[in-house]
């Protein structure tokens, strides 16, 4: 997975980036980016490696000794440099399983690293996969899973129970020593067994119950595979704290 | 939380640091490229109509591009708001047109009626362009050829403030992130 010579499409390779496919096409063009072209239609594929070598090459490059894993995920890790104990309610366009587990991963992860209480819901297969990213990524994220600072689960059946969920173990962890906490969800999980009405008056509720009451940095993963476009304006909408952020940084 | 039928929507641009809901009072920098998205015919109109009658106020060229339909109906507003409409169309300061039905002529079209102005002594251009007639006429391929040219080839050599709006209820969430990921995403340098 992590093989520097793995060659990947460009589909791939634009999700890797967060960029679009157009500016992979146009940065090859003007020889800015190395690819290789395969077959008759002469399709481009591209090397991890390059890729890691290009985003090097632009301001604000990793510092020295970053690991490679670190920077194939640099343009979401630098992404919420938000205050620990701060309040903000985020949402995250992405459009690959790869986009999503690498924006909730660096997410997390920042967490970790100010000692904050890390809450991802979602299913089973996306928590693992977040779980194995954040494992393969450092020793203090190793530590925060074994320690129960990363607090995995489902969405519950309705809104109230979801909020109340989050109440309950929001005081119990801030009882116990907690002075600041993340939460990452997968907001299809949701979607996916109830209506665009129902997500919008879940988050409407998780707004003013918890994200306004604690001291909670929360980011609401939205797959554009899956919602509709007028839903993701609905998202973007209802989301006002990214407009404090370049926007790029919700974008996978 | 908000989700009033509010007609001023969400957009994004290349230079500017943040994205931010569209309102009559923000300001444009000259070489922007920003993408809108916009889930009624009011919120179209609301988008449209004060970034065209600002671009003629300030003496710009302003094209104003995307099917009749949609066209029209900013135009019909821009009639309310501004006397002399009819004067700038045949005036050549707004220039009303559908989609062109490849990108090299989209391109073409651009030059030939900013060479023109320009040799007229007008050098400020503004782009409205309603992405939903791209969508129904003009194929990917032509669509990305019509996005380079139009990044490389017309931003960087004229004065010219672009938006490019998306209905959402028309885009899938695909193409919206991508669209947003284009007028986002130019590498530093």
């Amino acid at each position: 997975m992590n093989d520097e010579n793995e060659l990947l499409d460009i589909a791939a390779a634009a999700a890797f980036l967060h960029v679009s496919e157009t500016s992979l096409r146009r940065w090859t063009n003007s020889g800015r980016l190395a690819c290789l072209r395969i077959g008759q239609k002469r399709e481009r594929r591209f090397r991890r490696a390059d890729l890691l070598a290009f985003m090097e090459s632009q301001p604000g490059r990793p510092a020295a000794g970053t690991t490679n894993g670190e920077r194939g995920n640099l343009a979401a890790a630098r992404a919420y440099d938000i205050s620990p104990g701060g309040k903000s309610h985020l949402c995250s366009l992405c459009s690959s399983d790869e986009g999503l587990i690498n924006l909730a991963s660096a997410f997390l992860q920042e967490g970790m690293r100010e000692g904050s209480v890390c809450f991802v819901v979602g299913t089973p297969k996306v928590r693992q996969e977040i779980v194995r990213r954040l494992e393969k990524k450092s020793k203090s994220s190793r530590a925060s899973l074994d320690a129960d600072r990363v607090i995995l689960s489902n969405y519950h059946a309705t809104p109230q129970e979801q909020w109340d969920y989050f109440e309950t173990r929001i005081r119990e962890a801030t009882r116990n020593g907690a002075l600041s906490f993340r939460v990452f969800g997968d907001i299809w999980e949701i979607r996916k067994r109830t209506s665009a009405a129902a997500v919008l008056e879940y988050e409407e509720g998780y707004d003013q119950l918890i994200a306004k009451q604690f001291p909670v940095v929360t980011l609401c993963a939205y797959d554009v595979r899956k919602f509709e476009g007028v839903e993701l304006l609905q998202a973007l909408k209802g989301h006002p704290d990214i407009m404090r952020h370049p926007l790029d940084r919700f974008l996978a | 939380m908000s989700h009033e039928p509010r007609p001023t929507l969400f957009a994004v641009s290349q230079k500017g640091s943040a994205a931010g809901e569209l309102n009559d009072g923000l300001a444009f920098t000259v070489g922007e490229h920003l993408a809108a998205l916009y889930g009624s015919d009011a919120g179209l109109n609301a988008l449209g109509v004060p970034f065209v009658l600002n671009g003629l106020h300030e003496g710009s060229v302003v094209f104003l591009i995307g099917p009749e339909s949609s066209t029209r109906r900013i135009l019909d507003q821009l009639a309310v708001a501004r006397a002399g409409l009819q004067a700038d169309i045949e005036q050549g300061r707004l220039l009303v047109s559908e989609h062109q039905a490849t990108g090299r002529e989209q391109l073409d079209y651009f030059q030939s009626r900013i060479g023109a102005a320009e040799q007229g002594g007008l050098d400020s251009f503004r782009l409205f362009a309603v992405m939903r007639g791209i969508r129904d006429n003009v194929s990917s391929d032509e669509l990305g050829i019509l996005e380079e040219g139009f990044e490389n080839e017309v931003i960087p050599n004229h004065r010219m403030i672009a938006m490019c709006a998306y209905d959402v209820r028309v885009f899938t969430g695909t193409e919206i992130l991508a669209a947003l990921k284009q007028h986002r995403d130019r590498p530093p340098g």
